[in-house]
């Protein structure tokens, strides 16, 4: 089974709900935040292999340009000659009369798979410069092709995080109390049921065992900020077992 | 100055920070967050006007199209298919225009794609505005909703509330600022979406400050962010209702002072 662990807002708990789930598991993490992978934050990772290595496509404009500007025309970014900006899409080639766009390739990076030894736990992750373009194509090549996996989200309900849910089973909904929180969250579950996916509802760092709505109610714990600030994963899944076993549970 | 906040890892306290630079400075603000938009939630703000926002992309007339698929090999997008007859998919446009452009007999029109909306505030305490994208949830085009905003900025006092990460649109928000406020807390998670966070903050060439919130949660995370980023650092204390505190509007005002 595909688990997508997801939230909208930022900062709600997803990726250490992700480690403690994929532990519960024995699933395969996939760290699906491209521009800002964070598990290597969280957890001691050794290398063990190159998944898949990222290139792209940028385009400059070369010495037959006429500077009649019909690229910049087509550029929804107005990105010729920045390979930060640009997504590579090849639209100014096409529409330049002179042949003078040069697309040209460049390495951002690759996505790897590594081990953390305390947890004996496998993580999909990617070490790719974070202005990569097409970072739906980067999630889907991030995804095992068989086993169980628990994809960590980045925040919001972008490009990726679509990507991640077309690949899941099912999806774990995080928030947490507060208004804002909350207001993405609902976004978050719209966007679940519009994909049909069966979810788990938690709300994280709670003030209070009885809010509503929801399937799994954690609460606020000193002993997570402590695991997190020591890098320390063994705390980080001791204190989150018994909630993350009743996610485990709900799962289809 | 148009000044953008931004913060890399989410959750570290970018919004509200930005709901402070706002109180402060009094400026208009646009919420580029699009996908997760909560900046109107921050500040004590009612609604004025809603406008839906659309891309252009094609339509066909079909007693004039020839089935020839120039269109289809020019549409970077892979949004168009031409068999024997012509499919478009509005989803996967761009709105770049190239296949009515492209078009040998002029088959091609403009028809409007709609990816989200803009709602327009007003902010009570400091009477301007807040302008917030809002992207249909499920569409992948946030992007293009993002520089929607960015081409339609009025004036040069404005501040942006970027979105979340470090990505292409993050980039396009302070390519069209002048200063950066970024901030960040001393954990190591955060600290790490930092550092990738400043290549792009360099990239886009801009003076920018670092605003270590929350700082008191970990001294020993705190200075080794001073000591290591290449960037004028200030810290903020952990209080207990950052919308209301003086303390951190104290430390925003340090920071915005600074730049
Ligand atoms: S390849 Fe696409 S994104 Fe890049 S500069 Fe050309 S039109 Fe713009
Ligand atoms: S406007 Fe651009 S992206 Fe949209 S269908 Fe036409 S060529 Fe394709």
């Amino acid at each position: 089974m595909r688990v997508a662990v997801l939230g909208g807002k930022g900062g709600v708990g997803k990726t250490v709900i992700s480690i403690a789930l994929a532990h519960e598991l024995g699933a395969v993490l996939v760290d699906a935040d491209v521009t800002e992978p964070d598990t290597p934050a969280y957890l001691d990772l050794e290398r063990e292999r190159t998944v898949t290595e990222v290139r792209a496509r940028y385009a400059v404009r070369t010495e037959d340009c006429v500077g009649c500007e019909r690229c910049l025309e087509v550029c929804p970014w107005r990105a010729l000659d920045d390979p930060v900006a640009c997504d590579g899409c090849g639209a100014c080639a096409t529409a330049c009369p002179e042949d003078a766009i040069e697309l040209r390739e460049t390495e951002l990076g690759r996505v790897v798979e590594s081990r953390e030894p305390e947890l004996n736990l496998r993580v999909v992750h990617p070490e790719v410069e974070p202005w990569a373009p097409e970072l739906a194509n980067i999630v889907h090549q991030m995804i095992p092709e068989d086993g169980d996996c628990v994809i960590d989200c980045p925040a919001g309900l972008g490009c990726p995080v679509i990507a991640a849910l077309t690949s899941a089973d099912a999806a774990v909904l995080v928030t947490t109390p507060e208004p804002a929180a909350l207001h993405d969250y609902r976004r978050a579950q719209a966007l679940a049921r519009k994909l049909d996916l069966p979810t788990v509802r938690v709300l994280n760092r709670a003030d209070s065992d009885d809010r509503g709505g929801f399937d799994v109610v954690i609460p606020e714990d000193e002993r997570v900020l402590r695991a997190v600030l020591d890098r320390d994963p063994r705390g980080l899944v001791s204190a989150l077992r018994e909630r993350v076993r009743r996610i485990a549970a709900l799962l289809p | 100055m148009r000044l953008a906040v931004t913060g890399g890892k989410g959750g570290v306290g970018k919004t509200t920070v930005a709901a402070h630079a706002h109180r402060i400075l009094g400026w208009d603000a646009v919420d580029l967050d699009v996908t997760a938009p909560n900046l109107h939630l921050y500040l004590d703000c009612e609604e004025v006007e809603r406008r839906r926002v659309h891309l252009l992309g094609p339509k066909v007339d079909p007693d004039s199209c020839t089935l020839c698929g120039e269109c289809a090999r020019a549409c970077p997008a892979g949004a168009l298919i031409v068999g024997r007859s012509w499919d478009f998919d509005p989803d996967l446009c761009h709105g770049c225009g190239l296949c009515v452009r492209v078009c040998p007999r002029g088959a091609l029109d403009y028809v409007e794609i709609e990816i989200g909306e803009v709602r327009e505030y007003r902010v009570r305490d400091t009477g301007s505005r807040l302008r917030s994208g809002r992207l249909n949830v499920g569409d992948r085009r946030s992007r293009h909703l993002v520089n929607h905003l960015l081409d339609r900025l009025e004036g040069d006092e404005i501040l942006l509330d970027t979105p979340a990460g470090a990505g292409k649109e993050v980039y396009d928000a302070l390519r069209a600022a002048d200063a950066a406020l970024v901030v960040t807390q001393p954990t190591p998670a955060a600290y790490r979406d930092l550092r990738r966070l400043l290549r792009v903050v360099r990239a886009a060439d801009l003076p920018h400050v670092v605003l270590i919130n929350m700082a008191d949660v970990s001294e020993r995370w705190t200075e080794r962010i001073e000591r290591e980023v290449d960037a004028p650092t200030l810290r903020a204390p952990r209080v207990d209702d950052p919308l209301e505190s003086d303390e951190l509007r104290d430390a925003v005002r340090a920071a915005l002072d600074e730049l």
